[in-house]
C-alpha cells in the first residue's frame, strides 16, 4: 500500500460493485469513484504504524473453540410455513431461486 | 394519563406494587404519546398493535380485587423484575411476528419468525413491547440521517440530530413514548445518542450480551445495550439482558450479578484516566467545560485523576472503517431477496458505501495491506486499555466532539460524519463497556460524558456512574420541545 492518496477510477468502482453483488446507475458511479477513494486514502494512514511484531486480533472475548453437542435445540427450529414466511417466490414448499443452469 | 416523561422504572415498580397506577394505564399513556409525538420525531417504525392486551395479563395484579394477597402481588414483582415497564426495540432486533426492518427498504416487510434472545429475555421478565424504533438503516451512521423512512429529530431541538444509530431509541425514550430502549453499539450507537439525548446509555462488554437475533452489522463489535433515565434503572436491565447464551458463542458464562443492587461505593481512593490522546482532538470548548466540571465532581468525591495514554487510539477510526465495513460487506452479503426481503438494489447509498469499502479491503491483494494491517493495530488498541486498566479503575471521557448537530450539517460528508466517533469507537475495538451518563446542558442542548471500565466490570461502571450521578444532581436548563 503506498503512502500517497488512492484514486478509483470508474473501472474499479465497476468492478468492487460486480464483486459485492451491487448494481449501480451510471450517476452513482463517479460520486463512489471519488467518495470511496477518498475513505481508502483515509484508512490508508495505517500504514505509518510498525505492526511487524503484532498478531492479528479477530476477537476480543480470548474464546477459543466454542462448541455444543450436536442436538437439536427445538427453540430455533423454524416449521417449514414459518421458514417460508417471508420469501418472495416459493413453489412445491420450496424457495425459488434464478436457474443456475441453462436448459438446452 | 401518566407522565412518563418524568417517570423511572425504579419509581414505577413502586407505583405498581402499591397499586397507585395499573400496566394498562400506563401503556396506554405510553401509546397516547407514540400516536400524538411520533408524527414530529419520527422515533417508532412500527407499534406493536398487540400491546394494551398484553398489558393485561397484568391485569390482576394491580387489584382492584382486594383480597389478593399483598405478599402474592409483590413475589410475582420479584420474579418479572421488569413486570409491567413498556419498552422499544431498536429495530434491529428480531420480534416474532412482528416487522422488523432494519431501517432499510430491503426488509421494509420482513416479519421474523423467532424472538431475539434479549426480547425473549425481556419478555420473560414481564417488560412490554411497545415497537421498534427508527435507526440509521443497517446502523450505519451516527445521526439516524441514514434511514430509508426519514430521520429521527432530537426532542430536544427538532432542528436537530439525536445522534445515532440508534436515534429512534433515544428520541423515544426522551420523549416518554416508553419508560426504556433497547439499542445497539458498535462504534458509539448507543452513547452517542444518549449523550445527545440526555440519557443513560450502556455499552456492555463485547459477549456480556447475547447477539443471537440481533441483526447483525460488524460481528466482533456489535455490543447488545440500552436506554434508561437513570443509572439504576440501566443497571437493572443489564440484569436481565447479561448471560451466557448457547445461541451465540461469542458469550461469556460468568455471572451475572445483581447489578442495580451494589451501586452505592465510596470514590475515595478510585483512581480514574484521562486519556492524553482525547485532550488534544477537536473538542467544542463548550462540551469540554462540562468534561471539566465532571472531574471536579469526580474530585470532590475522592477520585484520583491519572493522566494515561492510548497511543495507538489516533488511529481508532481508520482501524475501525477497514474492520466494520469488511465485516458488515460480509453480513450483508445474506441480504440477497431469497428467503427474505427485497432486493439488493434497494440498498442506500451508505450502505452501498461500506460494503464496497469491505468487498475492497477484503479483496485479493489487499487484504494484508488494509484488512490483517487493522487487525494488528487492534491488537495494539486493545493493549493499550489492558495496559491503561492496570494504572486505573475506570476512564473519563468526552462522547463527543461537539454538541448535537443540526440535520443536513454532517449528511453529506461520510468522513466527517465517521469522525464524530472519534471519542466512542475504541471501546468498541476493545472490547470494553463504558457508559454514557448525562453531565449537563449547553445552550439549552444535552452533554453526555463517558466512563469505561476494563472487560467485565460493568459492576464497577455502574458504581462510578452512580456516584456521580448522585453527586450532580438535576441537570438544569434543558427542556423536550415535542
Amino acid at each position: 500500500m503506498s503512502s500517497t492518496s488512492t484514486n478509483l477510477s470508474n473501472a474499479d468502482v465497476l468492478k468492487i460493485a460486480k464483486l459485492a453483488h451491487i448494481t449501480l446507475k451510471d450517476e452513482e458511479i463517479n460520486t463512489l469513484a471519488t467518495e470511496l477513494s477518498s475513505i481508502i486514502s483515509y484508512i490508508g494512514k495505517l500504514d505509518e504504524l510498525d505492526t511487524s511484531s503484532v498478531a492479528p486480533m479477530n476477537q476480543v472475548t480470548g474464546l477459543r473453540n466454542v462448541t455444543r453437542g450436536d442436538e437439536i435445540t427445538p427453540e430455533t427450529v423454524l416449521t417449514q410455513e414459518e421458514a417460508l414466511s417471508n420469501a418472495p417466490q416459493k413453489k412445491n414448499n420450496l424457495f425459488e431461486v434464478d436457474a443456475v443452469f441453462d436448459n438446452d | 394519563m401518566i407522565n412518563t416523561r418524568d417517570l423511572t422504572i425504579k419509581g414505577t415498580l413502586e407505583l405498581l406494587k402499591k397499586k397507585e397506577i395499573s400496566v394498562e394505564e400506563l401503556v396506554s399513556s405510553c401509546l397516547n404519546i407514540i400516536e400524538s409525538k411520533n408524527p414530529e420525531i419520527n422515533a417508532v417504525l412500527t407499534v406493536n398493535e398487540n400491546a394494551l392486551d398484553e398489558a393485561q395479563q397484568f391485569s390482576n395484579l394491580t387489584p382492584l380485587r382486594p383480597r389478593l394477597r399483598e405478599g402474592a402481588a409483590i413475589s410475582q414483582f420479584n420474579n418479572k423484575p421488569l413486570l409491567g415497564i413498556p419498552i422499544i426495540l431498536k429495530d434491529a432486533y428480531s420480534t416474532k411476528g412482528l416487522r422488523t426492518t432494519a431501517a432499510s427498504k430491503v426488509l421494509e416487510n420482513y416479519i421474523p419468525p423467532f424472538d431475539a434472545t434479549v426480547v425473549k429475555k425481556l419478555k420473560e421478565a414481564g417488560a412490554i413491547i411497545l415497537g421498534k424504533a427508527n435507526m440509521d438503516a443497517w446502523a450505519h451512521g451516527s445521526s439516524g440521517e441514514n434511514s430509508d423512512f426519514g430521520p429521527t429529530k432530537n426532542p430536544y431541538d427538532l432542528s436537530r440530530t439525536p445522534g445515532g444509530s440508534s436515534s429512534g431509541s433515544a428520541a423515544a425514550l426522551a420523549a416518554g413514548m416508553s419508560l426504556a430502549s433497547t439499542g445497539t453499539d458498535t462504534g458509539g450507537s448507543i452513547r452517542l445518542p444518549a449523550s445527545f439525548t440526555n440519557l443513560v446509555g450502556l455499552k456492555p462488554t463485547y459477549g456480556r450480551v447475547s447477539r443471537y437475533g440481533i441483526i447483525a452489522m460488524g460481528s466482533s463489535f456489535d455490543s447488545i445495550g440500552h436506554f434508561t433515565k437513570d443509572v439504576y434503572d440501566n443497571a437493572l436491565i443489564l440484569s436481565v439482558t447479561a448471560g451466557h447464551d448457547s445461541l451465540d458463542g461469542t458469550t461469556s458464562k460468568l455471572d451475572v450479578p445483581k447489578y442495580h443492587l451494589k451501586l452505592e461505593t465510596s470514590m475515595r481512593g478510585k483512581k480514574i484516566g484521562i486519556v492524553k490522546e482525547f485532550t488534544h482532538s477537536g473538542i467544542d470548548s463548550k462540551v469540554d467545560e462540562v468534561t471539566q466540571k465532571t472531574i471536579k465532581t469526580m474530585e470532590r468525591l475522592g477520585g484520583e485523576f491519572i493522566e494515561v495514554s492510548l497511543p495507538h487510539v489516533e488511529y481508532a477510526i481508520e482501524t475501525y472503517y477497514i474492520l466494520v465495513p469488511a465485516e458488515v460487506s460480509s453480513n450483508l452479503g445474506r441480504m440477497t431477496g431469497t428467503r427474505f426481503g427485497k432486493g439488493r438494489e434497494l440498498f442506500g447509498d451508505e450502505a452501498k458505501r461500506r460494503i464496497m469499502i469491505g468487498t475492497y479491503t477484503l479483496s485479493s491483494g489487499y487484504y494484508d495491506a488494509y484488512y490483517n494491517k487493522a487487525l494488528k493495530v487492534r491488537t495494539r488498541i486493545k493493549q493499550d486499555f489492558d495496559q491503561a486498566f492496570e494504572k486505573v479503575d475506570a476512564l473519563l471521557c468526552p462522547v463527543s466532539p461537539t454538541l448535537p448537530f443540526k440535520l443536513g450539517e454532517k449528511a453529506n460528508d461520510p468522513l466527517a460524519m465517521y469522525l464524530s466517533d472519534i471519542f466512542v469507537a475504541p471501546m468498541n475495538l476493545a472490547g470494553v463497556p463504558a457508559l454514557s451518563v448525562p453531565a449537563g446542558s449547553v445552550e439549552g442542548l444535552p452533554v453526555g460524558i463517558q466512563f469505561v471500565t476494563k472487560q467485565f466490570d460493568e459492576q464497577l461502571l455502574y458504581q462510578v456512574a452512580y456516584a456521580y450521578e448522585q453527586a450532580r444532581g438535576p441537570i438544569e436548563n434543558l427542556k423536550i420541545n415535542t
